[in-house]
């Protein structure tokens, strides 16, 4: 365990039984605790050729509950956790040599954390432009591991946007401006045909998400994934009934719908593995088929055109409904 | 006999994902020559991957290079992926939401076996049918029943039954009706194609039992092939159709096309002459594993928990 700043704690996981699957830099894992229950997805911020797989995870200090609070405050080193994965969308090929624009606030620099360190032990000289938002330019989270990352990786330049001044230093440029599209297609790298990728919270994604369209940058261009902070709710207030809805998937697994966040994490915190990838819409892995019943999306998500199939990650029950997707239970 | 031609030839390098047309290749006594080499095994639950379940993986097409004798995919947004890159199951985990592996033909038994064996319910969910409806009458052999409801594919190959899946077009038509969205070879995942003369209604059924020369190849067509959910998925450039299942439900019966091994291999070339040679003498065209031998079912290593016909072949 390590305490990356005053809200971030990273923790370094070892297999217990055999190897660490191989996994692309952006991938996540499902964290469990070891008595079962609740879950939590966090993105790897170790990288490919690292002999453990690192979790860097930011606890709101405002909050003493919840799934990351629990993990930072009980979880002491030689416990254990359950990990599903790694997988994920939101990824890149380890030793790939295309230029990669990269924007993340906060806890959001995570998966690219992943990309640098895999890029120094496989692609040295992959070009990055990583963009950072972070509130404290002072000692932000992780300025000791960018500043290697500086002098391992040649072609990498960051750009930190922060709320106080800070001098510039060579090819770690500060500056107070927000952060915003023009930015980051005017990055020389989005000119060599770079793709930009985004990661943090759903208002920095979808704010730099809408100018990207906005300037008419192709969807192949870009991708994005959203941390969701623990506790907010995703969807408006249900009706009284809504947590008595039953919800059943394929023949195996039937229950009460309780006060789960998505249907995909309905499914996990079941006990179940599900197909997910991007875990907000935009991949489509979590397909399943709608055999009865109705479904809501969270606010602003799209409802898929085909009425039969359901974003499990994005999706809650309007009413009683069946379910069928290709579910399995998590060993251990 | 002259029964026909040989329309088109079809191989699918990786198992469930979608394959290449060929203008001709060798027949090994195998099949054709990288085809289903490769196959996907879910990490969550140690077992092969099939388009059944994961009906995504059709999205993604294999090349087999005879040369290198390795594959090549391609992903729905025109990314390759080759099957010798380290991060290649990685790079596919991501395409499908799942923790995979991309493994080539095993020794070991248990890469292709079931989890847990399919009881008659299992059967009817992989065939994508309702637990009211009926399964399937394909005059399946009992022991080929057995097998199938242990392993996800026949053991020591990646085949569902047999090395070769065959379909007339003129069954395809009939199936089709006039559409040509159900007429397209590509749900069908055959790799032998042929075009009749006959005025028959499909022909490929009275062939069962009995051999086909294609060039101086020679086929042993072994029993009908039912179809599961499968023809109906989406692929690319073709959308998920419903009225796929619901015409093999009300023409078929589910049963379309025929499965055949290879009794003699050659040289297959499209608009090649196909004849048939009736086989009056053995039929018996399977290698069944011993523990699914007539007579020895109770020394089966998971005694299957169904019984009757449960053929869940597509």
């Amino acid at each position: 365990m390590i305490r990356e700043s005053a809200e971030i704690t990273s923790f370094w996981l070892k297999p217990e039984d055999g190897a660490l699957l191989p996994f692309l830099p952006g991938q996540h894992v499902i964290v469990r605790m070891p008595g079962g229950g609740d879950s939590r997805v966090y993105s790897l911020s170790s990288g490919v050729a690292d002999t453990a797989c690192r979790i860097s995870v930011r606890r709101d200090p405002s909050r003493d509950a919840g799934f990351t609070a629990m993990l930072v405050d009980r979880i002491k080193v030689g416990d254990a956790l359950r990990i599903n994965g790694p997988m994920g969308s939101f990824a890149v090929h380890p030793a790939d040599s295309s230029p990669l624009v990269l924007a993340s606030v906060g806890v959001g620099i995570t998966p690219f954390l992943s990309i640098l360190r895999s890029a120094i032990a496989l692609r040295p000289t992959r070009p990055i432009h990583l963009f950072h938002c972070t509130d404290t330019p002072a000692g932000f989270a992780f300025e000791g591991e960018l500043q290697s990352a500086l002098r391992l990786l040649p072609n990498l330049q960051i750009d930190v946007l922060a709320k106080a001044p800070r001098c510039s230093e060579e090819r770690l440029a500060f500056s107070q401006a927000r952060l915003d599209a023009v930015r980051l297609v005017s990055s020389p790298l989005f000119g060599a045909g770079a793709r930009i990728m985004l990661c943090g919270s759903p208002g920095f994604v979808e704010r730099l998400g809408g100018q990207l369209r906005a300037h008419g940058v192709a969807d192949a261009r870009w991708t994005s994934e959203l941390f969701i902070p623990a506790g907010k709710a995703h969807f408006q207030a249900g009706s009284a009934s809504a947590g008595s809805f039953g919800v059943k998937v394929n023949a195996t697994l039937e229950g009460a719908w309780g006060d789960a966040s998505n249907l995909l994490e309905w499914i996990e915190a079941a006990g179940y593995a599900a197909p997910n990838g991007c875990r907000y819409r935009a991949c489509g892995a979590c397909a399943a088929r709608l055999v009865a019943g109705k479904v809501e999306y969270l606010p602003g998500v799209t409802a898929p055109t085909d009425p039969g199939t359901v974003l499990l990650c994005t999706a809650r029950p309007a009413s009683d409904i069946e379910l069928e997707t290709d579910i399995h239970p998590i060993a251990g | 006999m002259q029964v026909g031609t040989l329309d088109a030839l079809w191989r699918y390098p990786v198992k469930s994902l979608g394959g290449e047309r060929l203008i001709r290749s060798r027949l090994d006594t195998a099949g054709l020559p990288g085809d289903r080499i490769l196959c996907l095994r879910d990490e969550g639950n140690g077992e092969i991957l099939s388009a059944k379940r994961l009906p995504v993986m059709l999205g993604l097409q294999a090349r087999y290079d005879e040369k290198s004798g390795g594959v090549m995919i391609v992903t729905t947004a025109g990314d390759l992926i080759d099957s010798a890159d380290p991060f290649a199951s990685a790079l596919l985990g991501a395409q499908l939401g799942r923790v995979v592996s991309l493994l080539p033909l095993m020794e070991d038994d248990a890469h292709y076996r079931r989890r847990v064996p399919l009881n008659p319910d299992g059967v009817k969910r992989l065939l994508g049918l309702s637990l009211q409806d009926e399964l399937p009458k394909a005059d399946v052999p009992d022991e080929v029943g057995l097998v199938l409801r242990q392993y996800v594919t026949w053991p020591g190959s990646h085949f569902d039954v047999a090395p070769l899946h065959v379909v007339t077009r003129q069954s395809l038509e009939k199936l089709a009706g006039g559409s040509d969205d159900i007429a397209r070879l590509e749900r069908y995942r055959a790799n032998l194609v042929l075009d009749c003369d006959t005025l028959a209604d499909w022909p490929e059924r009275a062939w069962i039992g009995h051999r086909l020369c294609i060039g101086d190849a020679v086929i042993a067509i072994t029993q009908a092939t039912v179809r599961c959910a499968m023809p109906r998925y989406a692929q690319p450039d073709l959308p998920d159709n419903p009225a796929v299942s619901s015409r093999l439900r009300d023409k078929t019966g589910h049963v379309l096309g025929v499965y055949a091994r290879v009794i003699r291999g050659g040289m297959l070339e499209c608009g090649a002459e196909v004849g048939v040679e009736p086989n009056l003498g053995e039929r018996r065209y399977y290698d069944i594993p011993a523990f699914a031998q007539p007579g020895r079912e109770a020394s089966a290593p998971s005694p299957p928990a169904a019984t009757g016909c449960g053929a869940s072949q597509k």
